[in-house]
């Protein structure tokens, strides 16, 4: 069949259908083509670098999947407390069950909170590791998305639409800006969840495949050896070299047979592929890590070690120069019920990690240029369900940046007195793409894809740089 | 709660009025300049103002006529009305898909501001007319409809050319005139050997043996002609053929066999939607009848029980698309479904791009927001999702459709196929009730609507428990007392699931010493109402509710029963509960009434052992004979324009009625009772929609010639590529439509053309005019597809069962998200589970068609990962020995292995390499399987020329 021609023959950054020269990107760019640094004639015309300066050069998105609840962690509500057991004295959300809002009613939270570092900013008790690295983080009390349920704000979340399928912010990110490593993929993401759309949450879309992200162990698990798929160790490397002399004299000779431009992108993957297989176990192993950093991580304690590895194999692919890596929790922080011991366990299965990871990537300056993201899908009710729940809140809820350009030791926006709905400086879900396009150095407007007739982008028609954020 | 903020603001209102109404004029003038302007320049202008250029939502805050005219939602002020003026409503963010201004909260100061300023009557001094900066260009539907895509088939017949030799065909006439007028020529035919190759995998998606590469190139040299037609019969003939030309359609129709979205459910039932696309192409029944069933099978007359079978199953089309199965306002799930069919049906059948029309007129073609929903307006009248799956209310389910059979059957499958569905309502309901505990009586009650009981009533006033009457909802209910009369009163505020109409019911317990005048008030969405209540009388409904009417309520509007003891001296008044029971449900309860007379336990059932039931429901009905296919649906009717494809904001009501620029006469009639997808599958398939034809014979051209005439084949809209030959496009389209939509006939017309033989070219004069090869001068080489790979894998080492598959995804279970790997199954891959989000590598890898997307032509992608399954999966170094021991069993195995993989013998330096690496490894079996392996992913074996 043809390669897309609708996308091709429209989209600026794109090579065009089949050349020989765009052959040879999308197969060095099949683990993160350089839409843009990618020199094909039309690229070269719209966009020779970035849209404007980076201050980041790459992203680690830390994803709590199920939805942690703000007023327990970073968003506490002294008026709530002071309400505990009380109606909720507003109309709660309009697309909750009535079920489970006829009879709101608020809940406190368990937690005591207090402010850390120089800036003052809350911290529960949940996080107290974390907590020290508050002077670093920029926290954001004002978040919204749309989505009630899981799997439509997961997918909001990851890939800007909460009913479409559209190309997820790691897969436009790999497209934008391609990988600094021509050997590794442009996006990884670690232990990503199954469900509530599963690869939607990496996938490409209608993007070239060549940007979907690349995973590494499943549902929030890295499982004991990180590897990428199909990726193997020869069990007879002799062998194997003679295979592959014949393979290599047989696609040369049909190269020159043919001249068929694909056929060449074929045997440059496949040398690529080579490459990749001997370098990327270097990468991936965390064994050869000093025992002080393994020990930052948490690694080798039960509660952590999970966690733990899949925040240092992060910081180990941002050194790499893999652009964009999510680092998925598994499906666990949906406490509909069990609120007091589910956050517990989850806040003590991360707080460590994450910590570590912060530290880690400051003292090799990488915290710099990287940014990090904190954050679920959406948070949690400020009123009960049953005696020890919270229910699903889009409406407000908290997510918090580190590093890369965005200012450090600040609280922005903020939600009502009760932490339901965000009322002053709301960041939207769409904003805070743009914003982490915008620090890429990418304009979330100019970033667009043709397809079907139509310029999609990350944000749709929405979106807006959230300026009071950035250092 | 929403009660009493209602009356303070009525409260502050009246006063205001009061203070007011002697006001002069200027002082409301005043009051603007000072407050209101103000604030209005501080938080509004910035998008709503000319100065800004800004004028979001059609809204003007700059003039008075701005806000008189109003934006997309209409007026944003009525003066003197603070309740119905959409500013106030906004800015107290209280609906959170209207919240003003869209960042930050105004103070509740400044929110006063704004309510006292309407509640004065608006005065504002500023005039200005408004300055429309939407008013943009229209539609022009006349102009539209001379487009080369839109107009009616012209008439045309093949040119004279030159080179007359060369042409075999009347298509070739149309191709050999382009390529002379662009002084282009075109390519030889290719090789014999070659040929045999290309017609095997176009047509069955399968390599050609040693014996059937042997025979063609002996008769070939004999009489091409005739040769090449031999084998095109044959070829057609085969079942490979439908299993090859199947896949093409279920490309384009999204086809999976689960749902992907949020919940991967398992589509247990689509497979049979899989075979009987595969059957169609091998019974090479008409495009026309493919296109009716697909829309509107489940609608169509039936000459028999294998029609009616097969139409069901063809509807399945409208049901396969990917659900948000967890959306929780269900009329956005509604609408979400009907775009999901729009879409594809626009795309698939007609090459539009309809969805681009649900939020505004389409910016390049001819389509208006209006003729998207004339057909929302169908599809919303069908019913594809419905109950819960999983017995979370959350989670919806999918209808599906008993298969015609014998009695005693039929009638037995029909009965467990309501049952289930009345299983998943019932559940459905049962969880939107409250249950407060205690023994609830409403359990004799088939539906509960929306409950709440007493104990979440806002008491005012003293009121007395009481448990005597053991005729009660939950574990008490609450009396006066017969004292304060007049002081006391129970407000009932619920959150309805949806607007519409509904039944309102007080629950009481009568006896002699009750109210006759209990004054029970139900505030809705635009009336409030007050009736008196007798008491002594026993209630109607269950013995314990009585209808005080019913009422239209708005989803998360005011929804308030108020309970008053005013003028009751001498009686008791009782408060128990309020029940809503939705109108369209009032029929259902009443036969479901009957049904519990007699004596079906599940209405008695608890909502957990309704879950169960129901799992236990689904799991004997995985393989029964029933077909995914949607229905109409109970509330069928035209549906509203949603102004910015926003599900709550209400435009017009919008006639159903088909693409207008497709359509000139009046909108079809539709008789009551239907949604009109009968009418729009006939319509589709008329010879008035010369776009059907056009769109499905370029893509019939687009897989034998590997680029389409038009070459964006699911767009051929503006945005798309104009036809590179618009008369062979017409030519062909006319050819099908006068054959009655013969898809087997077009394959072989285009088959036995001189254009289907010529060889590719690398370099040349017709390579460096034509690039794109939009000539057709030339052949353009391909990779095989994900499909033929592995089908061609297992049929050269023998393995390919010949089995027609079934429901292979129905043994993973309730959802596809564990992993696949196609390492262990033999048959076509055609049959193997296509899992949404969660595909097969085999089929990922190798760029199978997303099922999420209607896909008419494949991309070829080419990653790294390909290379490391070519070289490290299993699948293929066991298929690798398979081959190997075959070849082991000939006289040459080497020779063998080549005549096999490649489809032809090696020459002597191959042969001499090659043996020199079978001798390096060993000179065994497993040498050679690693020959066999180094042939199967070599790129000879993986591109097609």
């Amino acid at each position: 069949m043809t390669s897309s021609l609708t996308a091709s023959a429209c989209h600026r950054f794109d090579p065009p259908a089949w050349s020989r020269r765009g052959a040879l990107k999308a197969a060095a760019g099949g683990f993160g083509a350089m839409a843009m640094a990618g020199a094909a004639s039309q690229a070269a015309q719209g966009l020779s670098g970035p849209h404007h300066p980076a201050r980041a050069r790459r992203v680690i998105f830390l994803f709590m999947h199920g939805g942690p609840s703000q007023v327990d962690t970073f968003d506490p509500k002294p008026r709530l407390q002071a309400q505990d057991g009380q109606r909720l004295p507003f109309a709660p959300a309009k697309n909750l069950d009535p079920s489970a809002t006829s009879r709101a009613r608020l809940m406190g939270s368990p937690w005591s909170t207090r402010q850390y570092g120089e800036s003052g900013l809350w911290c529960s008790e949940l996080f107290p590791e974390v907590a020290r690295h508050m002077d670093d983080l920029c926290v954001i009390r004002s978040m919204q998305s749309k989505g009630q349920s899981h799997g439509q704000a997961v997918c909001m979340l990851h890939t800007g639409t909460d009913n479409f399928v559209r190309p997820s912010m790691g897969a436009w990110v790999s497209y934008g800006l391609g990988s600094e490593n021509a050997d590794l993929p442009a996006f990884v993401s670690i232990s990503p969840p199954p469900g509530h759309g599963g690869p939607r949450n990496y996938g490409s879309a209608f993007l070239p495949a060549a940007h979907q992200g690349t995973t590494v162990g499943r549902g929030g698990k890295l499982g004991e050896q990180a590897a990428f798929r199909f990726m193997e160790q020869s069990a007879d490397p002799a062998r194997d070299q003679k295979k592959l002399e014949l393979l290599r004299a047989m696609n040369q000779e049909n190269w020159e047979r043919t001249q068929h431009a694909p056929v060449e992108g074929m045997i440059e993957s496949m040398e690529l592929a080579f490459r990749m297989q001997r370098q990327a176990p270097a990468v991936m192993s965390l064994d050869d890590e000093p025992a002080h950093i393994r020990a930052l991580y948490g690694i080798g304690e039960k509660t952590t070690d999970n966690y733990g590895r899949q925040c240092l194999l992060a910081r180990k692919l941002a050194e790499a120069g893999v652009r964009y890596i999510q680092v998925s929790t598994g499906y666990t922080w949906d406490q509909h019920s069990n609120l007091k011991s589910g956050h517990e366990d989850n806040c003590a299965k991360v707080d460590r990690p994450i910590a570590g990871l912060l530290t880690d990537l400051k003292q090799r300056g990488l915290l710099e240029d990287t940014l990090v993201v904190w954050g679920g899908e959406f948070g949690r009710t400020p009123i009960a369900q049953g005696s020890n729940g919270r229910d699903h809140n889009p409406q407000g809820f908290t997510m918090w940046l580190a590093g890369g350009g965005v200012r450090p030791g600040l609280a922005f926006g903020e939600t009502d007195e009760f932490g339901y709905y965000a009322v002053r400086d709301k960041v939207h879900m769409h904003d805070l793409h743009a914003t982490i396009l915008h620090l890429l150095g990418i304009d979330h407007l100019r970033l667009t894809y043709r397809y079907a007739g139509r310029d999609f982008r990350l944000t749709d028609v929405y979106g807006e740089v959230v300026r009071g954020i950035l250092a | 709660m929403a009660y009493r903020h209602a009356f303070l603001i009525a409260l502050l209102i009246a006063g205001l009025a009061q203070s007011c109404v002697v006001s002069a004029a200027e002082d409301g003038v005043a009051f603007f300049e000072k407050e209101v302007r103000p604030l209005l320049v501080r938080q509004c202008y910035e998008c709503h103002s000319e100065e800004s250029g800004k004028q979001k939502g059609g809204l003007l805050l700059d003039r008075r006529a701005g806000w008189e005219r109003g934006g997309d939602a209409g007026s944003a002020v009525i003066p003197g009305e603070v309740e119905a003026s959409l500013l106030i409503h906004s800015v107290r963010y209280l609906d959170e898909e209207l919240q003003m201004p869209p960042k930050s909260r105004l103070t509740d100061a400044e929110v006063a501001v704004l309510e006292r300023w309407v509640a004065m009557g608006a005065p504002d001094p500023r005039d200005g007319s408004i300055k429309d900066v939407r008013a943009g260009k229209s539609i022009d539907l006349k102009e539209a409809r001379k487009g080369w895509a839109f107009r009616p088939l012209q008439n045309e017949s093949p040119p004279e050319v030159e080179g007359v030799a060369w042409c075999r065909t009347p298509v070739d006439a149309f191709i050999k005139a382009r390529l002379e007028t662009e002084g282009g020529e075109p390519a030889a035919d290719a090789e014999a050997r070659t040929l045999v190759r290309r017609l095997h995998f176009d047509l069955n998606g399968l390599p050609p043996t040693r014996q059937e590469v042997q025979a063609f190139v002996a008769a070939a040299r004999r009489d091409l002609d005739a040769a090449i037609q031999g084998e095109v019969d044959q070829l057609l003939a085969r079942r490979a053929f439908g299993e090859t030309w199947g896949r093409h359609w279920l490309d384009v129709v999204r086809y999976a066999d689960s749902n992907g979205g949020d919940r991967n459910n398992t589509f247990y039932q689509a497979w049979r939607y899989r075979n009987y696309v595969i059957a169609a192409f091998n019974e090479d029944r008409s495009y026309y009848d493919l296109v009716r069933e697909q829309v509107a099978g489940d609608l169509l007359p039936a000459r028999d029980d294998a029609s009616r079978r097969r139409q069901l199953i063809g509807a399945t089309f409208l049901s396969l698309g990917p659900k948000m199965l967890t959306e929780r306002d269900k009329e956005k799930l509604r609408l979400d479904v009907a775009d999901e069919q729009i879409d594809t049906l626009g795309r698939a059948f007609l090459g539009l791009t309809l969805g681009c029309a649900r939020c505004h007129d389409h910016k390049f073609d001819p389509i208006r927001q209006e003729d998207y929903y004339a057909l929302a307006g169908i599809f919303r009248s069908t019913q594809v999702v419905m109950g819960t799956r999983n017995g979370c209310v959350n989670v919806a389910s999918w209808v599906e459709r008993a298969l015609p059979q014998p009695e005693p059957e039929a009638s037995a499958l029909a009965a467990k196929l309501e049952r289930l569905e009345l299983i998943m309502r019932l559940k459905v309901e049962k969880d939107f009730m409250k249950k407060s505990g205690g023994k609830m009586t409403l359990d004799d009650l088939p539906l509960a609507g929306v409950l709440i009981d007493d104990e979440e009533a806002e008491l005012v006033g003293a009121w007395r428990e009481s448990s005597l009457s053991p005729n009660r909802l939950g574990a008490r209910y609450l009396h006066d007392d017969r004292q304060g009369k007049g002081s006391k009163r129970a407000i009932f505020s619920a959150s309805l699931p949806e607007s519409g109409v509904y039944e309102v019911r007080l629950a009481y317990s009568s006896n002699a010493q009750r109210s006759k005048v209990v004054p029970v008030t139900v505030e809705a969405w635009r009336e409030v109402k007050t009736v008196r209540l007798d008491q002594t009388r026993k209630p109607e409904i269950g013995g314990l509710f009585q209808s005080i009417g019913r009422f239209e309520f708005e989803k998360g509007g005011r929804v308030n029963v108020i309970v008053e003891t005013t003028g009751t001296e001498g009686g008791y008044v009782i408060v128990d509960g309020v029940q809503f029971v939705a109108e369209k449900d009032l029929e259902r309860e009443a036969k479901a009434l009957a049904m519990m007379d007699g004596g079906d336990p599940v209405f008695r059932m608890s909502s957990g052992d309704l879950a169960k039931a129901l799992t236990v429901e689904i799991r004997e009905l995985r393989d029964a004979e029933l077909a995914m296919a949607p229905r109409d649906a109970e509330d069928v009717g035209d549906c509203h324009l949603r102004v910015r494809g926003e599900v709550g904001q209400l435009g017009p009501l919008v006639r159903r009625n088909f693409l207008e620029v497709l359509h000139e006469g009046p909108p079809p009639e539709i008789p009551a009772g239907q949604s009109g997808r009968l009418q729009l599958a006939e319509w589709l398939a008329a010879p008035e929609n010369a776009l059907l034809d056009r769109v499905i014979v370029n893509r019939v051209w687009s897989h034998l010639f590997g680029r389409g005439l038009v070459a964006s084949v699911d767009n051929f809209g503006a945005l798309g590529t104009a036809p590179s030959h618009p008369e062979l496009l017409d030519f062909l389209a006319q050819r099908f439509r006068a054959q009655g939509g013969s898809i087997k006939r077009l394959v072989r017309e285009l088959a036995l053309s001189r254009a289907y033989r010529v060889a590719a070219q690398a370099d040349g004069p017709l390579v460096q005019a034509d690039p794109e090869n939009a000539w057709f001068g030339r052949r353009e080489m391909r990779r095989l597809s994900a499909e033929e790979m592995r089908d061609a894998v297992l049929a050269m080492s023998g393995q390919l069962s010949d089995e027609v598959g079934k429901g292979t995804a129905n043994e993973s279970g309730d959802d596809l998200d564990k992993p696949f790997l196609f390492d262990q199954d033999r048959l076509r891959t055609v049959y193997l589970p296509v899992a949404r989000n969660n595909m097969a590598p085999e089929l990922e890898l190798f760029d199978a068609a997303n099922p999420d997307m209607v896909t008419g032509a494949r991309t070829t992608t080419t990653v790294p990962t390909q290379a490391l399954y070519l070289w490290n999966a299993a699948f293929l170094r066991e298929q690798s020995a398979e081959l190997a021991r075959l070849a082991y069993a000939t006289p040459d195995p080497m020779a063998w292995l080549y005549e096999t993989v490649l489809g032809r013998a090696p020459t002597p330096a191959e042969a001499a390499r090659a043996q020199a690496m079978l001798r390096a490894l060993g000179g065994d079996e497993g040498a050679l399987a690693d020959l066999a392996h180094v042939l199967t992913i070599s790129t000879e074996f993986l591109f097609l020329n």
